[in-house]
């Protein structure tokens, strides 16, 4: 793609999350969310290729979908009261229809049917963009509304912990494995979103981290389903070592940073009462635990002296830059004794 | 003056299901320029000519015009009109649903009017529906801008995706 049109694109893309953080008027954060959704559609179908031209329509027509309710809310907010700022809504109905507007723009179960397709028809670069970049805005948003209908997002989150853990138990394809890992993650924010917005907060930049790691080492060992991932020793031995700790991470297993989010979200639902809604939610993260538990596996207890699992591949140098992969698996490994310092820092 | 706002907002409805029962897009955009004008006529009652004349002339002049340019492009021999099998049948169902909201909402008087003109400080006034253009040449100037980059990022979105002729996204599917 012409390096001019990728700037306006990518500018685009970043213009669009900014007009929705800056914005306190309904109409300016629908038309950021609008913009992000604009920009990064000739991103996804830049390939060319089929599939990845389903996948963008398949996206475009959700997204539109989303923001179509998500103004048909905000003008019923308007209508009902007078006004159209954000952190002033009243009204239960608007508050409601706005919430299951942002979450089928973000993926969320019951919502969430178009994430693993979408995902799955994209290159691992913009699969990455559409897993981190866009999930800002609607944050943004959803933070701010304060949602107070208990049941709704405890019914959302622990809908998407549960299809997030069961859905991407049969999958071998790794790109439609981490849609449901991000569909799972997705549900956490949500869990915690009435009680502690900050937490909230938390998991998503923790999932980005995390996210953002292990779509960069899927990139660098070209492994796109599990029998590539199995040859990544021979590609990247340092890296494979490392990629065990990385999908635990997002597993959520202490002592890595991906426990930080869901052990005090799992203490603020036990402190709110809800011990069964925590009982379930971390019941459901074994299921997650699993398929991660398997890519690792796949990846480092397949290898040498075993059997050989297929051809290894040639040793070429590679094109990629490492740096952000070795900066954020890091923080992905090694950020959970920063938790105190993590939680202070974020509090909205 | 009833009668005409009956006939304008009954020909809105009808247009509507119309436009909504799937019919060939050369019928289905004449149902909308039928939504587009009488959507204007109920404007106008209501105190937004402004509104009404940029909506014939962007909406039904511009946007329409060249909707209907690239349908005729796309021509078919035996287009569905409201006549034909399934358009018929989503139509029936269409206006069933339409009878039976107007027999749950009919009756009461929902309709607020905008406020058409304010009088402000000496002598000046604020006309409703173009006071709030005029805002956004002069206090709204950031949303203007906005609204301009946008528009050309949307025109370079559309010539990417359509970029290519027969080697490129669109074609190959």
């Amino acid at each position: 793609m012409s390096p001019f049109i990728l700037t306006v694109l990518l500018s685009g893309l970043g213009l669009g999350t900014t007009i929705t953080f800056a914005s306190s008027h309904w109409l300016l954060a629908w038309m950021g969310l609008e913009i992000n959704t604009l920009a990064i559609l000739p991103l996804m179908a830049r390939h060319h290729h089929p599939r990845a031209v389903e996948a963008t329509t398949k996206y475009f027509l959700t997204q539109a979908t989303a923001a179509a309710t998500l103004l048909f809310a905000s003008t019923t907010n308007a209508w009902l009261t007078g006004q159209w700022d954000i952190l002033q809504m009243t009204h239960p109905l608007p508050i409601t229809l706005i919430t299951f507007a942002l979450a089928l723009k973000v993926g969320l179960a019951p919502t969430h049917f178009w994430l693993p397709e979408v995902l799955q028809g994209l290159d691992l670069t913009t699969g990455l963009l559409l897993s981190t970049w866009q999930k800002l805005a609607p944050f943004a948003l959803l933070l701010q509304i304060c949602p107070a209908n208990s049941p709704l997002l405890i019914a959302f989150g622990l809908a998407s912990t549960l299809i997030g853990g069961w859905g991407g138990l049969n999958q071998t394809q790794l790109r439609k494995i981490l849609a449901y890992s991000s569909i799972a993650h997705l549900g956490w924010m949500i869990l915690v979103l009435q009680f502690i917005p900050s937490l909230t907060l938390l998991t998503l930049l923790t999932y980005f981290i995390m996210t953002f790691s292990t779509f960069l080492m899927f990139k660098l060992n070209n492994a796109k389903n599990i029998n590539s991932l199995a040859l990544s020793w021979t590609k990247t031995p340092m890296l494979t070592a490392l990629t065990p700790l990385i999908l635990l991470s997002l597993g959520g297993l202490p002592p890595l940073t991906g426990f930080m989010p869901k052990w005090l979200i799992l203490q603020e639902l036990t402190k709110q009462g809800l011990a069964p809604t925590a009982t379930i939610a971390a019941l459901s993260a074994l299921l997650s635990l699993f398929f991660y538990l398997r890519l690792s596996y796949a990846a480092t207890l397949t290898i040498s002296p075993n059997n050989l699992a297929g051809t290894p591949a040639w040793r070429l140098p590679s094109t990629q830059a490492t740096f952000p992969l070795a900066l954020s698996t890091m923080a992905t490994i090694a950020l959970l004794p920063l938790t105190p310092a993590a939680a202070t820092l974020l509090s909205l | 003056m009833t009668l005409l706002m009956y006939l304008l907002m009954f020909s809105w409805i009808f247009a509507l299901v119309a436009v909504a029962s799937n019919p060939s897009p050369y019928f289905a955009a004449l149902g909308l320029v039928v939504v587009a004008g009488s959507g204007c006529g109920v404007l106008i009652a209501h105190g937004g000519p402004f509104l009404s004349l940029v909506l014939f002339l962007i909406y039904l002049g511009g946007m329409l015009v060249v909707f209907a340019y690239s349908a005729a492009l796309a021509a078919e021999p035996h287009p569905e009109t409201w006549g034909s099998g399934p358009v018929l049948i989503y139509a029936m169902v269409y206006l069933l649903g339409v009878v039976g909201a107007a027999v749950l909402v009919g009756g009461g008087w929902y309709e607020t009017s905008w406020v058409p003109a304010d009088e402000l400080s000496e002598f000046s006034m604020f006309r409703g529906d173009m006071g709030g253009v005029a805002f956004m040449y002069s206090s709204g100037g950031g949303m203007l801008v906005i609204g301009a980059w946008v528009l050309l990022l949307t025109l370079f979105v559309v010539l990417e995706l359509t970029r290519g002729l027969s080697r490129g996204t669109l074609r190959a599917v």
